[in-house]
């Protein structure tokens, strides 16, 4: 009799250490859990001319992003307002508007314009195109707080085709920015 | 007949075991993936997805005066005005690191990465569903809708996320519309499905939300991009 008992207790133990022991195994065995970790701090930009006066042009004639058209290479200001660094990027597009646009490309032709930005801080090389089908490089890793000059030059469209209604063109760059080292 | 009960139990007890240990190889399913396929507002035109609405253009205009040839553009008889976008607004930051006055929007945080509870970087598992939030942080000149679209990286630290997976990805509002000064913090989800195709497991990618303001009126016009960096179990 005393026998049994003791066999049911070590049966009930039995039972309650496997009990016990399958949630743990369970977790143990699952994946981990995961989260997304953001980085903390802003993105956070302004340009301090969001206008320009391209005053006069014929064909070809290059225009400079200033305030009469003439080469300012420290014309506009990139501020890092927020408290990440920052790479920045610029697209463009093409002129839209009257019966023809005008294509935003490498070089001036037939109702193709071009515009290239220089690489900044006081640097007179444009050498940074300006695409609509891709950001270009334009400041890499700028500090918090921190400032870059740059500007940009136009180029007329060689030719301007005389069927062109004479409507209003319009068009935009966009500075894109994002946390350096992403 | 007291063995005969203690092996059974044990016998029952290590099958259990056995059990448990093959569901614990399971990936823990937080939302099925296929609940989180949605149509999200892209297309993609040479490997760049963008929205399919067009973009409204800013204030430049060119207008040329004659049509012959050569075609000068004057601005003596104010036919031909180039001036693009307003003139340039104040600059100030507030004192709590925000635009002060008609300065545009913000992001809190710019990438996001997954990381276990140590902190470190893992690769996600199928069945897997993350979220990390998109903060927007308006300026305090006027209400502005928001776009927010998805967006390959080419130049990014990981390659691009093939395109084809893009509906793993959900943006509980890809238009948000926040008031002056406010901020909106958006739910960003990857649904990884069980089926990871094989071309993906062991590798590492990117994709970023574009976040635009489209009533910009100037030229120049700003954006962000929030990036995922993220990787697949082998």
């Amino acid at each position: 009799m005393k026998r049994k008992r003791k066999l049911k207790v070590i049966v009930a133990m039995a039972m309650a250490l496997c009990l016990a022991l399958l949630p743990a195994i369970s977790a143990s065995a699952a994946n981990p859990t995961i989260t997304m970790t953001v980085t903390a701090g802003t993105v956070s930009i302004t340009n301090s001319q969001d206008t320009w006066a391209l005053g006069n042009a014929t064909t070809s004639e290059v225009i400079h992003f200033s305030a009469t058209g003439a080469e300012d290479d420290d014309y506009s200001t990139v501020n890092n307002t927020g408290s990440l660094a920052v790479d920045v990027q610029i697209q463009g597009v093409n002129f839209e508007g009257g019966d023809y646009d005008w294509t935003l490309g490498a070089t001036s032709d037939n109702q193709t314009y071009s515009l290239y930005a220089n690489s900044g801080n006081g640097t007179s090389t444009y050498d940074i195109e300006v695409k609509s089908s891709a950001y270009g490089d334009l400041i890499t890793n700028l500090p918090s707080a921190q400032q870059w000059v740059w500007s940009m030059k136009f180029t007329a469209p060689n030719w301007f085709d005389p069927d062109d209604d004479l409507g209003e063109k319009s068009a935009t760059i966009t500075l894109v920015a994002r946390e350096t080292g992403t | 007949m007291a063995k005969k009960v203690l092996a059974l139990t044990l016998a029952i007890a290590c099958v259990l075991l056995m059990s448990m240990s093959c569901v614990g190889d399971r990936p823990v399913i937080t939302t099925p993936a296929k609940e989180h396929v949605v149509e999200l507002p892209t297309k993609v035109e040479q490997g760049v997805a963008s929205t399919p609405e067009e973009k409204p253009a800013g204030l430049p205009t060119l207008e040329k005066e004659d049509v012959s040839t050569p075609l000068v553009m004057t601005v003596d008889d104010n036919v031909l005005s180039i001036v693009i976008g307003e003139p340039s607004a104040n600059k100030t930051l507030g004192a709590d690191g925000y635009y002060h006055k008609g300065q545009g929007f913000n992001l809190e945080g710019g990438s996001a990465r997954p990381m276990d509870s140590k902190g470190d970087i893992v690769p996600l598992y199928p069945g897997v569903s993350v979220v990390a939030p998109l903060t927007i942080v308006n300026g305090r000149d006027h209400a502005r809708t928001f776009h927010i679209y998805l967006i390959p990286l080419t130049d990014s630290i990981n390659p691009p996320f093939p395109t084809e997976y893009y509906t793993w990805i959900n943006i509980e509002d890809a238009g948000p519309k926040v008031a002056i000064g406010g901020s909106k913090k958006l739910a960003v989800t990857l649904s990884v499905p069980y089926d990871v195709p094989r071309e993906l497991r062991g590798n590492s990618y990117n994709f970023a939300l574009q976040v635009e303001d489209w009533s910009q009126t100037g030229f120049v016009q700003i954006a962000y991009q929030f990036v995922w960096l993220f990787s697949f179990e082998a």
